[in-house]
């Protein structure tokens, strides 16, 4: 007998291409032990639309932060939502936002919204260009930023045009990133970095020591905009940005993720200096003032502020990071945790494809915990410590079935 | 044959003519009455089927074959060694016959994955896109219906990709299996939905995803682009 997640899938692939496409394709994950679709979610944990309860760790790949359907950030929401949500001129809700961001967010004299990453990632290099006049980008290699052409991880669609002025250097290699201004002489408009380096498929990598000082150097002696792509780690690692937790400023930096608690928007927020180019490149969207999103934004960063909710998720990821790592020794499965705590990355010692987590996630999965084995995973401040012990249990027996299954191979 | 290098022209009859030459070799080890099918390039606009240079088409004619259509090989070729040249013929269509095989068979899915590999790999070593996409791949793919092996796709040091019918102990990068003929053979022809597929558990692919959705991407577009006979229900 199919299952609702199946059944479902039997309709949308008739109507969807693909049934379901990009990060939470099925085909991303691991098909055959996920639910495919979702019916809802509370604080830490979802239901499937088979009625399975899950202990999530993925957070909506980053977008929920203070834990599913937050009563406070729904509050607001509701609330805004009773007055309306688009209209033909922007809400007060903007201009609050802006204001607490900029308040927030040590370098920030400005802010602009729209709803998604790429959005103003890529936006944001069309500043860099429009005040430096100059042509190309850097970027680090495998490092991900969005879906529009110039930077999409995917193959179809492209033409040679697009990554043209695209130039890529290995991340923690500030030599490698000198060697390319020096063979592109005032020609870098801009270099576009995430706060730690967090590919898929890959364990991550954090910056080495002195490795921002390096970057925002080479950028400041170059005159070239040190873009902080923040999506996915904003919020995560501290409640004034990323580039705190590392000890840098950027001239540009772009939030979403963590921003709205599951409310599409995202930021991008400037120095003053870079006001009046940022005004000269057109931004908009059809529901890009989106009132609700905003009021969730507002709700979520004072939700943040007040409860030190960076710190509270790193301190619940390292406690999650330590256990699991623990247990992972005792039984003698090279598990290591990479990346910050509240977003690690599980990585194999010895399984650089990747077999071994994935059949560690397939077994956690059977235990109810949705461990994602190709992407970095995501601590929300609902997660308890106690529903972290509780996890560690069920992780612990993963690892005791995939030993058992391991000796019988 | 692995070391001829096609000019950009001719790859996709490159290709026709190296997964020609996989099916004839495969049907041979199954005990199938072929000829061996051992391609090479004679300049930038005509290909030879044989070694004994007596099956040769001109590009656009070998595509036009590959295809169904009919067309004509070299006539001074053809009837240097008239017995050769027919047997080479009777090879094509033996071939033909495979590819429009209505019942599938274990045997049929075999020869047509590996003539689908061959015309992927063709494309990987030297159509330039799908080379800089596969520009820092290395490894091996295994390829599997159910549990028995149909065949594999691997990269050699010097990052020159290559098949095998044979399972060898090299530990591979990915693992692909179809769970039934029907989506092996839509496989080998290079019809399956990366996402549908795998959502509904037809293909359960384990190991390095980047690699396999690499593959997946150059084999689709190598299977666009290269013609096989009409086939029925896929």
């Amino acid at each position: 007998m199919k299952s609702n997640s199946e059944l479902i899938f039997q309709r949308a692939k008739k109507v969807i291409p693909g049934g379901i496409y990009g990060h939470v394709a099925p085909a991303a994950g691991l098909p055959d032990c996920f639910p495919h679709y979702c019916k809802k979610a509370s604080g830490y944990k979802f239901e499937d639309v088979d009625g399975k309860e899950w202990i999530d760790f993925m957070c909506g790949f980053g977008a929920i932060l203070h834990g599913y359907s937050n009563v406070e950030i729904e509050r607001a929401a509701t609330s805004q939502r009773e007055m309306g949500t688009v209209f033909n001129q922007p809400s007060e809700a903007m201009v609050e936002l802006a204001e607490i961001l900029v308040q927030r967010i040590d370098f920030a004299d400005w802010a602009v919204f729209a709803k998604n990453g790429s959005d103003l990632t890529t936006w944001a290099i069309r500043v860099a260009r429009e005040k430096t006049k100059r042509k190309y980008i850097i970027k680090a290699k495998g490092a991900y930023h969005g879906v529009d052409s110039w930077c999409d991880p995917g193959l179809g669609g492209r033409i040679p045009s697009d990554r043209q002025e695209i130039l890529e250097f290995n991340w923690n290699d500030p030599d490698h990133l000198s060697s390319l201004f020096k063979k592109f002489p005032n020609q870098i408009a801009a270099v576009i970095l995430t706060p730690y380096h967090h590919p898929s498929f890959q364990r991550s990598e954090m910056p080495t020591a002195g490795f921002w000082e390096t970057v925002s150097a080479t950028c400041k002696k170059e005159e070239a905009f040190l873009i902080l792509d923040d999506v996915r780690a904003g919020g995560r690692l501290h409640d004034g940005g990323s580039h705190r937790f590392f000890n840098f400023t950027p001239d540009l930096a772009v939030y979403s993720k963590g921003l709205g608690n599951g409310y599409a928007i995202s930021a991008c927020v400037g120095k003053a200096e870079h006001k009046l180019a940022s005004a000269e490149v057109f931004l908009t969207g059809s529901c890009w003032n989106d009132a609700v999103a905003m009021a969730a934004a507002i709700t979520s960063l004072k939700i943040s502020e007040r409860e030190g909710v960076a710190k509270q998720v790193l301190s619940k990821g390292k406690y999650f990071c330590d256990q699991l790592e623990s247990v992972a020794r005792k039984q003698n499965f090279p598990l290591t945790m990479t990346g910050p705590s509240s977003m690690p990355y599980p990585f194999v010692e010895g399984d650089s494809n990747l077999f071994k987590i994935q059949e560690f996630c397939r077994l956690c999965a059977e235990e109810g915990l949705y461990f994602h084995p190709h992407h970095n995973w995501f601590i929300s401040n609902a997660h308890t410590f106690e529903s972290i012990d509780n996890s560690i249990i069920k992780a612990s027996l993963a690892i005791d079935k995939l030993s058992r299954k391991r000796n019988l191979d | 044959m692995k070391n001829d290098h096609p000019a950009k022209e001719q790859i996709s009859a490159w290709a026709i003519a190296c997964s020609l030459s996989a099916a004839s070799k495969e049907m041979i080890e199954q005990n199938i009455w072929v000829q061996c099918l051992q391609p090479e390039l004679q300049g930038e606009s005509w290909i030879s089927l044989t070694k004994e240079n007596n099956m040769v088409f001109s590009n656009v004619n070998l595509v036009r074959v590959a295809g169904g259509s009919f067309a004509i090989p070299k006539i001074s070729c053809l009837l240097k060694k008239p017995i050769k040249s027919l047997g080479a013929l009777l090879t094509l269509i033996k071939i033909r016959r495979v590819y429009l095989k209505k019942k599938h068979t274990m045997e049929q899915v075999r020869i047509l994955m590996l003539a689908g590999l061959e015309t992927a790999v063709c494309y990987l070593n030297f159509h330039s896109y799908s080379k800089s996409i596969m520009a820092d791949e290395s490894g091996k793919i295994d390829f599997y219906l159910k549990e028995k092996f149909l065949g594999s796709v691997s990269s050699s040091t010097s990052n020159f990709w290559q098949t095998s019918n044979r399972n060898t102990q090299e530990k591979p990068s990915i693992i692909v299996t179809f769970k039934d003929l029907n989506t092996a053979y839509r496989g080998a022809l290079g019809k399956i939905d990366p996402l549908v597929d795998a959502a509904e558990k037809n293909v359960l692919v384990r190991g390095r995803i980047p690699l396999i959705e690499k593959f997946g991407y150059i084999s689709r577009l190598a299977m666009k682009e290269v013609p096989i006979p009409k086939t029925l229900g896929a």
